[in-house]
């Protein structure tokens, strides 16, 4: 298949106090994004404090010395932009899509944050926004069927001290526990423009890019950040670690998890071909094997592309109605050996390929997503114009690599597993 | 520290025009040429309401529009799936109340063989048994879903209390456990043969079309498309009767709360100035839902108003979650928001026309968001030109004419109310005895 690179124009710049700049100018954009990619995640965060760079993100928008609370997001909305933000693993990213005479504006909101938050935090925000990312947790997780499924995969995978140990919407306890003091200790170590890459994308130019985030950034303290933080690589998992839980399901439903290799290390876009090729489409492994022959109603394989130490690749599937876990367990394993035992096939690999160009394609045609890929493959890799020749990486991948990688880390003796069951009628 | 700096406005935008073509074998072609979207959406918009299916089919409609891409007449099995994913093509469909769906999302080099083989599962599917039984049970197991998960059960019950009890759209588009159960091939194609024709279909094409002459392409596809087919009216929707409903999830660790009211469509004459006081009330951050039930009190994480407009009428929803404590007090506060007791002000109004006209070249700035606007037009009978009618008026809407429409569209005590909790600890401060959940 002959995947030629992207061409998205990509340029770079660093503030004299650190931050990284990102331009990537589009002729026929109707907007410019502004995505602000700061290098703290909840694998930042210490025990009995798991929940806070997400509880945080949500103070990020309480105000700032010239900002009232809210206002941020209320007149980015009334002039028509986009705002929201996110927390994960390894990053908080805040966004802002607006149109190209409201982009001075989103980067002084920006700024103004990032130079004076802690003049407009108080302990009565502090217990709203609280209460707010407490209800959060209740509707995204505790509320949903499954919705504990990836708390579980975490801990059997890492353990529960490892930096990957706990989700970032964190327990309910440590919510509770974050005071004012946490905050102001969060904000002085993590935010800082030498932790950060601000990228822009849309009806910018290089020069106007560059010059607007002098401009607004150029001013603050450098405030260099600590050393960025790294995880230690693990071997694949020992011991065949394993809950069974008992919950009110509609569909039992089986996950089988394993350490692979983090973004940017070898065999990590191996290992994400091998996923594509046993989980995704109706012509994957699992599809033919266990969806067409009524085992599974579902199922799905995926890399969360962690960035530290080792990633988490996981795979699952729900029931059909009437079968065993235990019968699905042991199709599964069927299909696995096969693939680690003849690999891939050239179509099969063509296929995986395929689909990922439609997949990057389809991400990069909006605007805040090109954003963000430009800001990760920065803080990941060094190197934004990744997002141009990801897919020629991709396609140089061939049967022996792919194998390869499978073999060494998706071997199933060398899995965590989870079960949902239900109760006994 | 920087001073805040000013804003520029940008000049007027449109929604883009398409470069419409018909054919003589009934199709009509929307083409929108998007440079810098390389991925390409083609839709096939069948003129075929729900109330196409016989009663006692119901599901039928979306089993054909599911089953499509599970092998063809040349390409039996999976072999119709290995030439799409080949191409990294994804194909897609859907039925709603007006119109049936069907999609093809390819990469733009790979246009010419994804169009083909779209043609290929429209005019030739195979339908073979076997995968038409799984598709059932896959739907069977979709309603269980359903059934088990608060949110999505919440604004299904609520949906179906604003219509009128007895019609279709009162009922699971993709049908219920017992009508489903009964189906099989034979159905599915008897529908098929009954109504996948040519004939009024419109074909919405949206991204980077450079390089191609697309009415030749699609001529090529599309043209040999030979089949008479029966074309019904949908029937309109009608209002149901407000209903106040406990329904006990006995697990919930949070309750989910709807509100709902009938409201009106795109072509009511009131149609923007709802829209613009439906975003001053649980549009934006800034809405007065928002700002008191989630910035003021922390009850919620999320509080939004929907406002979908059907082909005559509409359903207007107001979603929000709570842990049960807190379930009375926020559908008191709600209630009390709703009452619209204070007027829009200009600043409010100001802010929602912002958010609803400045905001438009970004909601539509890809090929997928442009796609999709069109196709719900296509669905409704609707013209293209109509997005542009509408943001010209919503531009014009006062303060007088958004408090006005809301009060006349929104009665508080006309609300049909739908929690999904703890029905035990509910039961008392709602004044409301608790059902089990509904099958579906």
């Amino acid at each position: 298949m002959d995947i030629q690179p992207l061409t998205y124009p990509v340029h770079r710049g660093q503030l004299a106090n650190g931050l990284r700049v990102v331009v990537s100018p589009d002729p026929w954009a109707p907007a410019v994004a502004v995505n602000l990619w700061y290098d703290v995640g909840s694998a930042h965060e210490t025990p009995g404090r798991t929940g806070f760079a997400h509880l945080f993100e949500h103070l990020m928008f309480s105000g700032s010395a010239q900002v009232a609370s809210g206002e941020h997001l209320s007149q980015l909305q009334a002039l028509g932009g986009e705002v929201n933000a996110t927390t994960s693993f390894d990053r908080t990213n805040y966004f802002e899509t607006v149109p190209p005479g409201v982009t001075s504006l989103a980067l002084w909101y920006e700024a103004d944050r990032l130079g004076s938050l802690l003049t407009a935090i108080d302990q009565a925000k502090l217990d709203t926004e609280r209460e707010v990312v407490k209800e959060e947790k209740r509707q995204r997780y505790d509320n949903v069927p499954y919705g504990d499924a990836f708390a579980h995969l975490v801990e059997l995978t890492f353990g529960s001290d490892h930096p990957y140990g706990h989700l970032p919407i964190g327990s309910m306890a440590d919510l509770d526990a974050a005071s004012l003091a946490d905050v102001q200790a969060f904000f002085d170590r993590h935010y800082r423009p030498g932790n950060a890459v601000l990228s822009l994308a849309g009806a910018i130019g290089e020069d106007e890019g560059l010059r607007l985030a002098e401009d607004f950034f150029g001013d603050l303290p450098a405030n260099p950040p600590p050393p960025r933080l790294t995880v230690p690589t693990w071997a694949p998992i020992d011991g065949l670690p394993r809950a069974d839980l008992i919950r009110p399901v509609p569909q039992e439903a089986l996950y089988w998890a394993w350490r692979v290799p983090p973004l940017g290390a070898d065999d990590h876009e191996a290992i994400g071909l091998a996923l594509s090729i046993l989980g995704d489409g109706m012509t994957a492994r699992l599809h033919q094997d266990l969806v067409r022959t009524e085992l599974a109603d579902a199922v799905a394989c995926s890399d969360l592309d962690l960035q530290r130490g080792n990633s988490l690749a996981v795979v699952s599937a729900t029931a059909c109605d009437g079968v065993e876990l235990e019968r699905l367990e042991e199709a599964l394993l069927v299909v696995w050996d096969r693939f680690l035992t003849e690999g891939p096939s050239p179509a099969e690999i063509q296929r995986a390929i395929a689909r990922a160009t439609r997949d990057w394609l389809f991400s990069l045609a909006s605007l805040d997503s090109r954003a963000d890929a430009l800001s990760e493959a920065t803080i990941a890799f060094d190197d934004p114009d990744r997002i141009n020749h990801w897919l020629v990486e991709l396609a140089g991948l061939d049967i022996q690599a792919i194998t390869e990688a499978a073999y060494r880390w998706l071997d199933p003796t060398h899995r965590a597993t989870l079960s949902f069951r239900k109760e006994a009628a | 520290m920087k001073t805040r700096p000013e804003v520029r406005r940008s000049g007027a935008w449109q929604f883009p025009t398409p470069a419409v073509t018909e054919f003589d074998n009934g199709l009509t072609l929307w083409s929108y040429d998007l440079p810098g979207q390389y991925v390409v959406s083609a839709t096939v918009v069948l003129p075929v309401p729900l109330t196409a299916e016989p009663v006692t089919e119901e599901g039928v409609a979306t089993l054909a529009v599911r089953a499509l891409d599970e092998g063809t007449l040349a390409h039996p099995g999976f072999a119709y799936a290995a030439e799409l994913e080949a191409i990294g093509a994804q194909y897609s469909g859907w039925v709603s109340s007006a119109a049936t769906a069907t999609q093809l999302e390819v990469p733009a080099q790979w246009l010419p063989t994804g169009l083909t083989l779209f043609a290929e599962a429209l005019t030739s599917p195979a339908f073979d048994p076997a995968d038409i039984d799984r598709l059932i049970a896959n739907r069977l197991a979709e309603l269980t879903q359903l059934q088990a998960s608060g949110r999505q059960l919440a604004s299904w019950l609520i949906r179906s209390t604003i219509v009128a009890a007895g019609q279709r759209a009162a009922r699971p588009v993709g049908g219920s456990h017992a009508t489903v159960a009964a189906l099989s091939a034979p159905a599915v194609r008897a529908f098929h043969d009954r109504h996948y024709g040519p004939d009024q279909a419109i074909l919405v094409v949206a991204g980077d079309l450079s390089g191609y002459d697309l009415p030749a392409l699609a001529e090529t596809a599309f043209g040999d498309w030979r089949r008479p087919v029966e074309r019904l009216t949908a029937d309109l929707i009608q209002p149901g009767q407000p209903q106040q409903r406990l329904v006990n999830r006995p697990s919930a660790v949070q309750s989910d709360i709807r509100l709902g009211w009938f409201g009106l469509d795109r072509q009511d004459p009131r149609f923007p100035a709802f829209q613009v006081a439906a975003m001053a009330m649980g549009g934006g951050f800034s809405s007065r839902l928002n700002q008191v039930l989630r910035e003021t009190h922390g009850w919620t994480y999320d509080v939004s108003l929907s406002n979908r407009p059907f082909q005559r009428g509409g359903y207007v929803s107001l979603a929000a979650s709570t842990q049960t404590g807190h379930t009375r007090d926020l559908i008191d506060e709600a209630r009390r928001l709703i009452r619209l007791d204070d007027t829009f002000t200009q600043a409010e109004v100001d802010d929602a026309i912002g958010f609803l006209v400045s905001a438009a070249p970004l909601s539509y700035a890809t090929a997928d968001a442009v796609a999709g606007q069109a196709v719900s037009l296509a669905s409704h009978g609707l013209d293209h030109g109509l997005v542009n009618d509408l943001f010209r008026s919503i531009a014009e809407v006062t303060p007088e004419t958004a408090t006005e429409v809301w009060r006349s569209v929104i009665d508080p005590d006309q609300a049909s109310l739908v929690v999904l909790g703890d029905g035990e600890a509910l039961a008392e401060p709602l004044g409301l005895t608790p059902e089990p959940i509904p099958v579906l």
